[in-house]
């Protein structure tokens, strides 16, 4: 058998005359919006790595908005801890 | 889709353009739609998987090869899935037991477009490719359908072109003899009614 063959074979021909077939179009709405919503945001990422202002204030914002949060919770911890054992009176 | 078109679209979606993703969806959306449908047989699996289709374009968008074919790539995926699907399933039910008639791959089932085929040969012959075991079916849809060459299927199915051109000869022959189940005219005739 050939590739010739099969193009021409009426079983195969026959198929060929088959339609293809819509999706249900809410569905296919609904799945085209949450692509385009995935494309969009990968090109807003994109961007936003492009643009060197915006790295260097990620750069410094992010370890101060960490350090800002963690800070706080660790001193509290560690005064908590020292509460219970004694060490320490408010 | 001519080919110029083609790799201009694949820049398009290397590069996140929306009007490159709008084209190449509606392009393939109904094909992508009843190739799944027809081989796991199930509007609502099909509807699942396409939009699993999809999403896994655009998240691999940026990765695609600047001469990437993008109906063969689309099939894989879709194949893919389906297959990925099954055996899923298969593993859920050796725990579970008792759902196997639920699940597409068990049993016979009615061709989903068999109640909307235009004419009556058209009925018959989704009722025969319905019938057919799935690693047949998946054969003859695209090369038959969706007219991939035996090559383009062939990367698609992952065998080389040879298998597949053996798992068509074996495909063409079950579905001739569920064609001559169902009573349906013989397959030239078939082929002119249909034209």
């Amino acid at each position: 058998m050939t590739t010739d063959d099969d193009g021409e074979d009426p079983i195969v021909l026959a198929l060929g005359c088959l339609p293809a077939r819509e999706p249900d179009r809410r569905s296919s709405e609904r799945v085209r919006a949450r692509c385009q919503a995935a494309l969009a945001r990968r090109k807003r990422r994109l961007e936003r790595a492009e643009d060197p202002t915006a790295w260097r204030w990620r750069r410094a914002l992010e370890p101060a908005l960490a350090a800002g949060v963690s800070v706080p919770f660790l001193l509290e911890v560690m005064r908590r801890a020292l509460e219970l054992y004694g060490l320490w009176r408010s | 889709m001519d080919r110029d078109t083609e790799l201009a679209l694949v820049a398009g979606l290397r590069a996140g353009e929306a009007a490159a993703f709008d084209a190449v969806y509606d392009a393939y959306r109904a094909r992508l739609y009843a190739f799944l449908a027809r081989l796991s047989r199930r509007r609502d699996t099909a509807e699942d998987l396409v939009e699993e289709t999809w999403l896994r374009l655009v998240a691999s968008a940026p990765r695609l090869a600047p001469d990437t074919r993008l109906g063969p790539w689309l099939f894989t995926v879709a194949r893919n899935l389906y297959f990925s699907a099954c055996r899923s399933r298969l593993i859920e039910e050796t725990f579970t037991g008792g759902l196997i008639d639920l699940w597409p791959v068990a049993g016979r089932q009615p061709s989903p477009f068999e109640a909307a085929a235009a004419n009556e040969l058209e009925g018959r012959l989704e009722r025969a490719l319905a019938a057919v075991p799935a690693s047949a079916r998946e054969v003859l849809l695209l090369v038959g359908v969706e007219g991939l060459t035996p090559s383009e299927a062939a990367a698609v199915c992952g065998v080389t072109p040879e298998a597949l051109r053996q798992r068509l000869a074996r495909a063409r022959a079950l579905l001739s003899r569920e064609l001559d189940a169902t009573g349906a005219a013989p397959v030239p005739a078939l082929q002119e009614a249909l034209t």
